[in-house]
């Protein structure tokens, strides 16, 4: 994960101004983060279907591929089982703020690992240590990298260009929105 | 959100919330540097207070040792060097033989020397002032006098004077005294004093005297240790110290008093305090430094803030320059003023030329204020630029104080740095959200363009009145050819009319109002044209109404004579406006007389008004005129015969009746209509 943070400024501010001057470069902004965040979900959705042995149809031979038939009501539904299908569709992208962290900044665009299974395969050996001890987590970082192996791989990956991309398009919507200021006065 | 999931955030934005949270932070941040800023001086004070307590019971005692032995060990010295010529050596032995001698006998250096230098001084000699010294010791320690009592006896006795010896010692035989061989009488009392001194010094008394003279030792070298320290501390604390200390206790001495209390109860903690407030800057120490910059570059952007609103001031003068100038232009551009202003050619040349000169000059200040402006939307960009780095910055600073614990994120900025840059003459904004400034910014974008506008309001005025001033300047030159032959012809006022594009009648009021030379009211047929003018304007207005209520417009007569040049065509020129003046009296009197009917026609209902639809004696009751009203969308016409009146009027004149006679509880009946 990354530790630096690139924090924009003023993205609602500005698409809640211009929705009032400028219906058509408020769309164009919008889009702009929207096609960003598509592009990232997709290439998750990419890493799930590389991940997935064409053999097995799961990362690694002994994932299960169909739920347990009678999932236990008792400590839990049992190992989750590997679907493509599931895991991609529980990739998504998410415009919601959330709440306000510690550093005063909120979400402006994420992605999201909803899948049970997705998110074992993103974080499983995240602890410190945990690969030394667990066979499966072993053979997992061995295989797939260590943790971070989806949606944070995309991201850690193609972050500071989206950023780039979003900021330059802030930019403009700025620039845009000052024009109509400045054609009011 | 599903439970569970991975949320992995690719764009992070501000939140003005925290924005607010963060001011507040930093102001309580700020409250609590204040405190412990009190809290510490306090608890510094109450601690060097007591150090300085200490290190002055142990220095002056010390000190104070020090000094009265150095003083006593100068005073012998010198009288060694008085009496019997010592040299150094000889003192520093004596000096050896006073503290071997404190030792065996447990009495003072102190009272040592004093005694060994005056019985040297009587004998004359080191030696026999030392056995002598020995002697006036057992003396001392036999009769419990003092040592000096004793040296003094013994001095009086090497003169002759055996009395107080004697009392000293009653053992000393009277024929010795008589004899007075000094000699004699000292080997008599050696013999009956001998070894007093030592045996003194054994007894407890004199044995824990003996301590107290070897801590005075210690003390004493202590002293001679600190002596350098202390002149140098006593020079500083006289010169420098003392004065302010006396001036701020002065100031001070009743909260010194009152907190007193505080710092003994609080000194502890305080101390904990401090402790963690140094580790917290040791281990945050990058942390600060970049706050730092970021509050640097917050009031740089101030500065350009404060620059940008500067120039906007100046701008908005600028503008005002340009109206009060435009205002002059527009006086100036007059006809009148400029032939008030130039009687003469050369004058009203003068004018133009000087009007020319100030438009010039306003022209260059707007080209200068375009490029400033400019400048301004550069330096406003900057802003823009330095704000979003400002951001990044902040959005850097605040990440890393994830990583701090909450208590000391609350630290991260102190009140007192800003008051430093206060003091620096930075003058920040009361804004530090980034959102709020970038509203600020393009509020002053906004101001600039407003007086930007302005500014060529100005000189789109300034331009109208050089157009008119032009226009004044060719007219004059016009009037001028034609008053060459000191007459204004017809022909000439029609040419100038065709020129200016305005009727012979403006040309002549043109022509009164700059020249003075025609005058309207005094000629032979003043009161034909003002007649005519009249008429004119009447009839004007009357074609205006005549058009208004559908009838045709009555043809007015066109180009009124104005002056005359010759009989005949004076003569001429009267029969034809005799015959146009009374067949337009016929026609205004027909006129007349419509207008009149029409008016009383308008302004009163007829006595026997009829509805639309229906016959002269139909009048509806009341409960039909209520049931046509409840309709969905009553139309009521009222003609008047013979009348050209607007009908819409009478509709709503009798509508108003209606609905006043039926607030007052009157019946309505069709008679009662005459409200």
């Amino acid at each position: 994960m990354a530790d630096e943070v690139i924090v924009l400024t003023g993205i609602k501010e500005t698409i809640d101004a211009l929705k009032q001057f400028d219906k058509a470069a408020a769309r164009k902004f919008n889009k702009v983060i929207n096609d960003e965040l598509t592009r990232a979900e997709r290439s998750a959705d990419n890493l799930v279907v590389q991940f997935t042995n064409p053999v097995y149809g799961t990362p690694m031979r002994g994932w299960r591929k169909t739920s347990a038939a009678r999932p236990r009501t008792r400590g839990g539904a049992g190992w989750p089982a590997w679907d493509v299908s599931t895991i991609q569709a529980g990739i998504t992208k998410s415009r919601s703020q959330g709440k306000v962290r510690g550093d005063y900044t909120t979400s402006a665009g994420a992605l999201i690992n909803k899948s049970a299974a997705g998110a074992i395969f993103e974080v499983a050996g995240r602890t410190p240590g945990s690969a030394r001890k667990n066979q499966f987590i072993r053979y997992l970082s061995n295989s797939f990298g260590k943790a971070s192996r989806l949606i944070w791989a995309v991201v850690d990956k193609d972050k500071d260009e989206i950023q780039k991309r979003v900021a330059a398009a802030l930019e403009d919507a700025k620039k845009t929105l000052q024009t109509n200021l400045n054609g009011r006065s | 959100m599903a439970v569970g999931a991975v949320i992995a955030r690719i764009i992070t934005q501000y939140s003005a919330k925290g924005s607010k949270a963060a001011q507040k932070d930093i102001a309580k941040l700020g409250k609590d540097f204040d405190k412990f800023a009190k809290r510490s001086a306090l608890a510094f004070a109450a601690a060097g207070a007591a150090v300085g307590a200490f290190t002055v019971k142990v220095g002056t005692d010390a000190v104070r040792a020090a000094i009265e032995d150095q003083k006593s060990q100068v005073l012998l010295a010198n009288s060694l060097r008085n009496t019997v010529g010592a040299t150094d050596a000889t003192i520093a032995s004596t000096e050896q033989y006073i503290t071997l001698l404190q030792k065996q006998v447990s009495v003072t250096d102190s009272e040592l020397r004093p005694a060994l230098a005056r019985l040297t001084a009587a004998t004359g000699s080191i030696e026999t002032g030392q056995k002598l010294l020995a002697t006036a010791l057992n003396v001392s320690a036999q009769s419990g006098a003092d040592l000096a009592s004793s040296s003094d006896a013994i001095i009086k006795a090497t003169r002759g004077q055996y009395k107080g010896l004697a009392l000293l010692v009653p053992q000393l035989s009277n024929s010795t005294i008589k004899s007075k061989n000094f000699a004699k009488a000292l080997g008599e009392v050696d013999k009956a004093t001998a070894g007093a001194a030592s045996k003194r010094a054994a007894t407890l008394e004199y044995r824990l005297k003996g301590l107290n003279i070897a801590y005075g030792e210690i003390l004493e070298t202590l002293g001679y240790a600190l002596l350098p320290v202390i002149e140098k501390f006593a020079d500083v604390i006289t010169t420098k110290v003392l004065p302010q200390l006396e001036a701020w206790i002065a100031a001070n001495k009743d909260k010194l008093a009152a907190s007193l209390d505080t710092i003994l109860t609080k000194l502890p903690a305080l101390i904990i305090q401090v402790f963690d407030l140094f580790n917290y800057i040791q281990r945050n120490l990058g942390t600060i430094q970049v706050l730092g910059a970021l509050l640097v570059s917050t009031f740089a952007a101030a500065k350009v803030y404060a620059g940008v609103i500067a120039l906007s001031g100046a701008i908005n003068i600028l503008t005002a320059a340009f109206g009060r100038q435009a205002a002059a232009a527009t006086a100036a551009g007059t006809a009148t003023a400029f032939a008030t202003g130039g009687a003469s050619a050369l004058a009203a040349a003068a004018g133009l030329a000087a009007f020319t000169t100030a438009s010039l000059i306003a022209y260059k200040q707007l080209t200068k204020n375009n490029k400033v402006l400019d400048k301004t939307k550069e330096v406003t960009t900057a802003i823009a630029k330095d704000n979003n780095k400002v951001v990044v910055t902040t959005g850097k600073v605040l990440g890393n104080t994830t990583k701090l614990t909450a208590e000391q994120q609350k630290q991260l900025a102190s009140q007192q740095a800003l008051n430093k840059l206060k003091k620096m003459g930075v003058v920040p904004t009361s804004e530090t959200d980034p959102i709020q400034l970038e509203a600020v910014k393009l509020n002053l974008l906004k101001e600039q363009n407003l007086a930007q506008k302005g500014m060529y309001d100005q000189l789109l005025a300034n331009y109208e009145a050089t157009n008119r001033m032009n226009i004044a300047a060719q007219r004059y030159a016009d009037i001028l050819m034609v008053i060459a032959d000191n007459k204004i012809s017809d022909s000439e006022v029609n040419l100038l009319a065709q020129k200016w594009g305005i009727t012979n009648y403006e040309v002549t009021k043109y022509l009164a109002s700059v020249t003075g030379n025609v005058n309207l009211g005094s000629g032979w047929d003043a009161a034909g044209l003002a007649a005519a003018e009249g008429w004119k304007t009447a009839l004007g207005d009357l074609n205006k109404y005549l058009e208004a209520v559908g009838k045709g417009s009555f043809v007015a007569p066109k180009n009124v004579p104005t002056t005359s040049t010759s009989p005949t065509v004076v003569s001429d020129s009267l029969a034809e406006a005799k015959a146009q003046i009374e067949a337009s009296t016929v026609r205004l009197n027909q006129i007349n007389q419509s207008l009149l009917e029409k008016i009383a026609n308008t302004n009163k209902i007829s006595d026997t008004p009829t509805l639309s639809g229906s016959s002269n004696t139909f009048i509806p009751g009341y409960s039909d005129y209520r049931a046509s009203e409840r309709a969905s969308s009553p139309t009521v016409n009222i003609t008047v015969n013979g009348s050209v009146s607007s009908s819409n009027d009478l509709t709503e004149t009798v509508r108003n009746g209606i609905l006043a006679g039926q607030t007052s509880g009157r019946s309505i009946t069709a008679r009662v209509l005459d409200l």
